[in-house]
């Protein structure tokens, strides 16, 4: 015992042995500089509002082609159909502050150009909040140069309609993209990383997300995919029939977020280029009986991306 | 209840042997045998289109509100809904199987984020016994001597400290009913004026119903119903005179019972669903089970039952070397039973002073040492024995 206090008595306990002071002392070595951001870290200014997507690619963000999951589509439209312009940006769920996409950033320098002779202590440095679901419409709305109809002359069958594409239509796509063996080479281009080792563990997670959420929904204990696709044959026959000659969706001059929410599931359901496996993706043989749903896809895709008109 | 049946949602139809559950199926079932009227054939192209949406409105809002108030709260769940199932249950199935449904519900209105009803529900998950009463269910803190005084927000239940919420839930809900339930007919409304009683009535009655009969102690549907949409309380009462009073009582029939191997079987389902990870687990094999519709054994259940048996074997090895390895860190010691001495001396003193009187009784080992060993002789015994006196 005396030994081993011996050599620290004099210092004090707690005193660091002098080497290993004089050691400490030498660092740091060299302080580098900081490191920039990340790429695709959002910019400090954004002239426009970025809205922060699922897409395939880079490219396909810059251009703005559709994305590939129907809520980020719904946005995606209706901000097109609002006439609002956005950058996309491809992203995850990683990135979403509310663990889900899409949201939307709003731009810095609009804000300080809107109210010039006002002076506003340095706007663009205050942190903006990422704006998500109802939030989006909202800003859609205040920022168009059109008038979009409000909804409230019929809202509570808004309401009812918008149940019934996520009770009935919803779970029917779920099946289909996440549970059906065949479109598992898809739903791994689509979602999951490239890595064999994370892709398992991934698509175990996202399925049985996929089946909870299926669950859930039907309330019922198994999952029965015919009886899946005739919920989502009914679905589509009452919006065929609610739809009926009109050319936008309750009998509306102009097209609103319902029809946004509508086109996003038909868009994709019918999309050769989406990648479906064979023709067992009956969800597109039920909606190609709708006639008026498919005009009505068409008739959006057409004013929403008219620089493809030429494509198809 | 039809748990081992794999169909295993209510209500179900069982016409002719073949099964059918579900509403909407019962209902297409119904109109497709021409079982019945078909109560939606007089209903315009368009009608029917607001039929199937309100149907998909009632099941994905009026649903979770029901969930709210007979499952969630704690207060209703335990005065009513336990009591409502416990009376259909036999024994040991009332304390595994309501608290199943009950988390099934808790679940379904999860995103609804009115947890707080639930007052056994602990937001850190675990017993915090510095929040003293909160960490307390609801049902017992009467008991509990009041130690300080209790601030305004402890006073209230937890329906009251959550009411904005739950009001606005209800009120969005409600409603959206109440624009639907606009018949002409002010002492009978209906959801389609021209037609009579449709199948969306049928649905819409069913969850209303629920809302406002239910004798609960925390009646916050009931309340809105009577207070803020009359016409929605007027169309439950007139349903219920017309369509069920009217009819008499509904014919019951006793259940053919169920054989004792059937029961077991309940009982150990509900048990094993109870089991934390493995419970998860069973659930989603039956379900895979049900889907595929497997019955028996195939090649799925040979190797997860055989998984199972190997992990237990292993388990139970492991378990078993454990037990006999010596304790980590202690010396090797090795005790051996010594050959030449006597039982009596396992005694301690007395046995082996017995056991020295009684020398030339024990003749054996003694006799087999001395056989073997020709130079030892009984004088080196004898020396051996006063040493162990000692």
């Amino acid at each position: 015992m005396a030994a081993v206090t011996g050599p620290n008595s004099r210092p004090g306990w707690f005193a660091v042995p002098a080497p290993v002071r004089e050691l400490f002392k030498i660092f740091p070595l060299t302080t580098l500089p900081a490191d920039p951001l990340p790429e695709r870290s959002p910019e400090r200014t954004r002239p426009r509002p970025r809205l922060y997507v699922f897409a395939r690619s880079e490219e396909d963000a810059r251009s703005g082609r559709p994305s590939f999951n129907p809520q980020c589509l719904k946005w995606q439209t209706f901000l097109r159909i609002a006439g609002v312009e956005v950058d996309i940006v491809p992203s995850t769920n990683h990135a979403s502050p509310s663990g889900a996409l899409p949201f939307l950033l709003l731009p810095t320098i609009a804000q300080s150009s809107s109210s010039p002779t006002e002076p506003k202590p340095a706007p663009a440095l205050k942190p903006t909040i990422p704006l998500t679901g109802s939030k989006i419409e909202r800003y859609a709305k205040d920022h168009s140069y059109l008038m979009i109809s409000d909804d409230s002359f019929s809202s509570s069958r808004i309401e009812a309609y918008e149940a019934l594409l996520s009770q009935s239509l919803r779970p029917a796509w779920l099946h289909t993209l996440y549970l059906n063996p065949l479109n598992t080479p898809l739903l791994k281009t689509l979602y999951l990383p490239p890595s064999p080792i994370l892709q398992i563990p991934s698509l175990h997670a996202l399925r049985s997300a996929a089946t909870a959420e299926i669950l859930k929904t039907t309330r019922s204990s198994i999952i029965s995919p015919d009886q899946l696709l005739s919920d989502a044959t009914d679905a589509l026959r009452s919006l065929s029939a609610l739809l009926s000659d009109d050319e936008w969706f309750f009998g509306r001059p102009e097209p609103g977020l319902f029809d946004a929410e509508v086109f996003a599931y038909t868009y994709l359901i019918l999309d050769p280029e989406f990648g479906w496996a064979g023709d067992e993706n009956s969800l597109a043989k039920c909606l190609a009986k709708f006639g008026n749903l498919v005009e009505h896809r068409r008739r959006l895709y057409d004013r929403c991306w008219p620089e493809s008109r030429g494509e198809k | 209840m039809l748990i081992l049946s794999g169909i295993d949602l209510l209500p179900a139809l069982n016409h002719e042997g073949s099964w059918t559950s579900g509403f909407q199926p019962i209902v297409q079932y119904l109109a497709s045998e021409a079982l019945c009227d078909d109560l939606d054939e007089n209903l315009s192209p368009i009608q029917r289109a607001d039929s199937v949406a309100y149907s998909a409105y009632l099941r994905a809002h009026a649903g979770p509100l029901v969930d709210l108030s007979l499952y969630v709260s704690a207060a209703n769940w335990a005065t009513a809904t336990r009591p409502a199932y416990s009376s259909l249950l036999s024994f040991p199935l009332t304390w595994t199987v309501p608290t199943l449904i009950r988390s099934e519900a808790i679940k379904r209105a999860e995103h609804l984020g009115l947890a707080e009803l639930d007052s056994d529900f602990d937001p850190s998950s675990g017993l915090h016994l510095s929040s003293g009463r909160d960490a307390l269910p609801e049902t017992f803190r009467r008991h509990i001597p009041l130690m300080t005084k209790k601030t305004v927000h402890e006073e209230m239940t937890p329906e009251q400290a959550t009411a904005i919420r739950l009001f606005g839930l209800t009120e969005d809900c409600l409603t959206v009913l109440d624009d639907l339930i606009k018949g002409e007919d002010e002492d009978h409304p209906r959801s389609f004026a021209e037609a009579s009683i449709t199948s969306l009535d049928c649905l819409a009655f069913g969850y209303l119903a629920l809302m406002q009969k239910p004798a609960v102690p925390r009646a916050f549907l009931k309340d809105w119903l009577e207070s803020k949409t009359p016409r929605l309380h007027k169309f439950v009462d007139s349903m219920l005179a017309l369509s069920i009073a009217e009819r008499g009582e509904l014919p019951w029939t006793v259940p053919d019972p169920t054989s004792a191997v059937r029961f077991s079987g309940r009982v150990f389902d509900s048990v094993l669903r109870h089991l934390p990870n493995v419970g998860e687990r069973y659930a989603s094999e039956v379900r895979h089970r049900a889907e595929q519709q497997t019955k028996g054994l195939d090649q799925r259940a040979m190797m997860l039952i055989a998984g199972v048996v190997l992990t237990g074997l292993a388990t139970g090895y492991g378990f078993q070397t454990y037990r006999a390895m010596q304790p980590f860190g202690a010396p090797t010691q090795s005790w051996q039973p010594r050959r030449t001495q006597s039982r009596l001396s396992e005694f301690g003193q007395l046995g082996s002073m017995l056991s020295s009187a009684m020398g030339p009784i024990q003749p054996m080992p003694s006799g087999l040492d001395f056989g073997t060993r020709d130079d030892g002789g009984p004088g080196g015994r004898l020396v051996e024995v006063d040493a162990e006196v000692d």
